[in-house]
C-alpha cells in the first residue's frame, strides 16, 4: 500500500498539534502515517488556531517542524486598539503575538526569535515598558529598528519564531 | 593502510605545498582545497534541515528588471523568491515566512496586488514594513524561510 501522501499543501481541518519526531511515514497503516506526515506539514492558522479560510494573503501563523512562524502583528489586526498611544499598541499587538503563538502549540517561554518595527525610536522605552511583562521569565533573541512606515496605521509591528511545546 | 600512507603523503606534500608557498611569498591555496557545495554557492539558497533560507531578494538581483514600477519589481522579486525556493527543493506552497521591505509605504497596495497572484491558495506567514532604504534602487525586497518538499 502507498502511504506516500502530499507532505506540503496538506492543510488539516482540526486543530490537533502532534508532531511526532520519529520516521519517514513510507510504509506506515494510515494513521499513523498522517501523524508521522505532520512533521512535513505545513499548517496555516488563525487566531484561533483553526486552519485557515478562504485562501488569505497572510496566514497569520504557520506551523511546520515544530517552529511555530507569526506574522507582523499591527495594532490593527485582530480588531482595532482601543487607543492610540504606543503603551495600547504594543499591547495589543503582544496579544496578538501571544495568542497566535499559544493557538499554535507554543507558549511565551518558548518564543526563540522576535522582531520590533517601530514606527518612531522615540517610541522606544515605551515600547519596552509594555513589552516585558510578556516575558517574566527570559524574553527571546531579539531585534528592534524603526521604520519610514508601517501598514494599517500602526506605531509597531512585531512578529516573531517559536517553537511548538505542547505535544 | 595504504590509503593512510597516501593520506599521509599526501597530508606531507600539502604540507610542503604550504611551507614553498610562504617561503616563496606567494600566495597558494593548500592542493586539497575543498570545492564549495551546492549550499554555499553565493546564488543558490541555504538550505539546512529540511529549511530554505531565502537572502533578500530585490528588484536587481538576478538579471536586469524591467520597468521602474512597484508592479515589476514586486513581480521581479517574486519571481526571483520562487526560483529560490523550487531550486532548494520547496514550492510556493511550501514558504513559511517571507519579509516585505518596501522603500515607500504608498506602495503597499499595488505591491499585494502583484504578491496575490503568486499565492492563489493563500499565502505563508508575513510582515510587511517600509524602509528608510533598499539597496539597489528596488523598490522592494522580500527574504524569508521555505520548507524542502518530502524531504
Amino acid at each position: 500500500m502507498n502511504c506516500r501522501l502530499p507532505t506540503v499543501g496538506v492543510f488539516e481541518s482540526n486543530s490537533d498539534l502532534h508532531f511526532p519526531v520519529t520516521g519517514i511515514a513510507g510504509t506506515l497503516p494510515n494513521s499513523a502515517a498522517m501523524r508521522a506526515q505532520n512533521q512535513g506539514v505545513v499548517r496555516k492558522l488563525d487566531y484561533d488556531g483553526q486552519s485557515v479560510k478562504g485562501n488569505p494573503r497572510i496566514a497569520p501563523v504557520v506551523v511546520h517542524n515544530g517552529f511555530i512562524y507569526v506574522s507582523g502583528q499591527g495594532a490593527n489586526d485582530n480588531g482595532p486598539a482601543e487607543s492610540l498611544d504606543i503603551t495600547t499598541h504594543v499591547r495589543k499587538v503582544m496579544d496578538n503575538v501571544k495568542k497566535l503563538v499559544e493557538a499554535a502549540g507554543g507558549d511565551m517561554d518558548n518564543v526563540l526569535q522576535l522582531t520590533v518595527y517601530l514606527s518612531t525610536l522615540e517610541f522606544y522605552e515605551e515600547m519596552n515598558k509594555a513589552y516585558r511583562p510578556y516575558f517574566p521569565n527570559r524574553g527571546p533573541a531579539r531585534a528592534t529598528v524603526s521604520v519610514a512606515g508601517i501598514p494599517g496605521g500602526s506605531l509597531v509591528e512585531i512578529s516573531c519564531i517559536a517553537r511548538v511545546v505542547k505535544p | 593502510m595504504e590509503s593512510t600512507q597516501k593520506w599521509n603523503r599526501r597530508s606531507f606534500f600539502c604540507r610542503l605545498a604550504t611551507v614553498a608557498g610562504f617561503l616563496m611569498r606567494a600566495p597558494q591555496l593548500p592542493a586539497q582545497a575543498p570545492s564549495p557545495t551546492p549550499q554555499q554557492t553565493r546564488r543558490g539558497p541555504i538550505v539546512h534541515n529540511g529549511l530554505i533560507f531565502i537572502s533578500g531578494q530585490g528588484a536587481n538581483d538576478g538579471g536586469a528588471v524591467q520597468g521602474a514600477d512597484i508592479e515589476a519589481h514586486t513581480r521581479k522579486v517574486m519571481e526571483n523568491i520562487k526560483r529560490i525556493v523550487e531550486s532548494g527543493g520547496g514550492k510556493m506552497e511550501s514558504i513559511l515566512q517571507l519579509n516585505v521591505f518596501l522603500a515607500t509605504l504608498e506602495d503597499y497596495e499595488a505591491m499585494n496586488k502583484v504578491y496575490d497572484t503568486y499565492f492563489p491558495n493563500g499565502g505563508p506567514a508575513r510582515m510587511t514594513v517600509a524602509v528608510a532604504g533598499v539597496p539597489g534602487h528596488s523598490r522592494v525586497e522580500i527574504n524569508g524561510i521555505a520548507a524542502v518538499v518530502n524531504a
